[in-house]
């Protein structure tokens, strides 16, 4: 059975309808939208946290320089051990925020070769004296520092390649 | 499945190589907590979080040491032995020193 609807009634369907379709609308701009700010949290922390963390590397690699050229000190030997351990949970931190999940291994690998640069050898009860400036092991705890920053550095840009940020928003 | 915190075990401030240099040396942890539970098979999980952190050389002695004192090979002594950390590096180089200790009992034996 077919009804006619009265001029009114077709009025009303035609306002709620279109009411349906603002609204769909404004959902679906806003669950865009939140998502891009999620995205964009995301990345201004990994950014902030891989700057941080290379201000971090360049005081450790000035400290291990120090440590290891001098008489041994237990105190600094405690500020490398803590510097040390406070890269890599903050690394560990980003595991749940950073969707560049080799980019961020490549970091904990790094900030790993670093630890064994500083303290794999002539360290704690194994420093008996000084090592003399052109000492492998100077060089090597130079290198992995390096290293370290360039593995932040390339997580930190990457946050801003196109392909991420697509592959994240999709 | 014995789980060994080494915070609140052994020390929060492991240090060192050997045990004559301190009772905190990664010397004295793998005789004193190691050696004896996966000697014996026995399945042990080592929580490493709570320390202010490891020198390598602790970490060297601790684990790689397992392989030269026990004569064990890398597998039998990983098939018994985890880590509960959320430091990936940390696991890494553990897991490292083991394989490279049990390549040179292999060489020079």
């Amino acid at each position: 059975m077919c009804t006619k609807l009265s001029p009114s009634s077709a009025e009303v369907l035609k306002f709620i309808a279109n009411a349906v379709v603002i609204l769909i609308g404004w959902v679906v701009v806003h669950h865009l939208s939140a998502k891009r700010d999620r995205q964009k949290a995301r990345c201004d922390l990994v950014v902030s946290t891989g700057n941080d963390l290379s201000k971090q590397v360049d005081e450790i690699l000035f400290s291990a320089l120090k440590y290891h050229q001098a008489d041994r000190d237990l105190a600094e030997e405690r500020k490398l051990l803590i510097g040390l351990k406070d890269v890599a949970q903050k690394l560990a931190g980003l595991v749940n925020v950073c969707t560049n999940h080799e980019g961020l291994r490549a970091c904990q690998m790094a900030a790993m070769r670093l630890r064994v640069s500083i303290s794999g050898k002539h360290f704690e009860d194994e420093h008996l004296a000084p090592l003399g400036a052109s000492d492998y092991q100077l060089e090597d705890i130079a290198d992995a520092a390096l290293a370290t920053k360039r593995a932040l550095a390339d997580l930190k840009y990457a946050q801003y390649q196109e392909k991420s940020i697509v592959s994240s928003a999709s | 499945m014995r789980r060994i915190n080494v915070a609140r075990d052994f020390t929060r401030f492991p240090s060192g190589r050997f045990r004559r240099n301190g009772a905190t040396s990664g010397e004295a942890f793998r005789q004193d907590y190691l050696e004896g539970p996966i000697g014996s098979g026995e399945d042990v999980v080592v929580e490493l979080d709570d320390t202010i952190g490891y020198g390598s050389s602790f970490l060297e002695e601790a684990f790689g040491g397992l392989v030269r004192s026990l004569r064990f090979d890398a597998k039998r002594i990983l098939d018994h032995l985890q880590f509960d950390t959320k430091d990936e590096g940390l696991r890494e180089e553990i897991t490292t020193y083991i394989k490279q200790a049990a390549e040179q009992l292999n060489r020079g034996s």
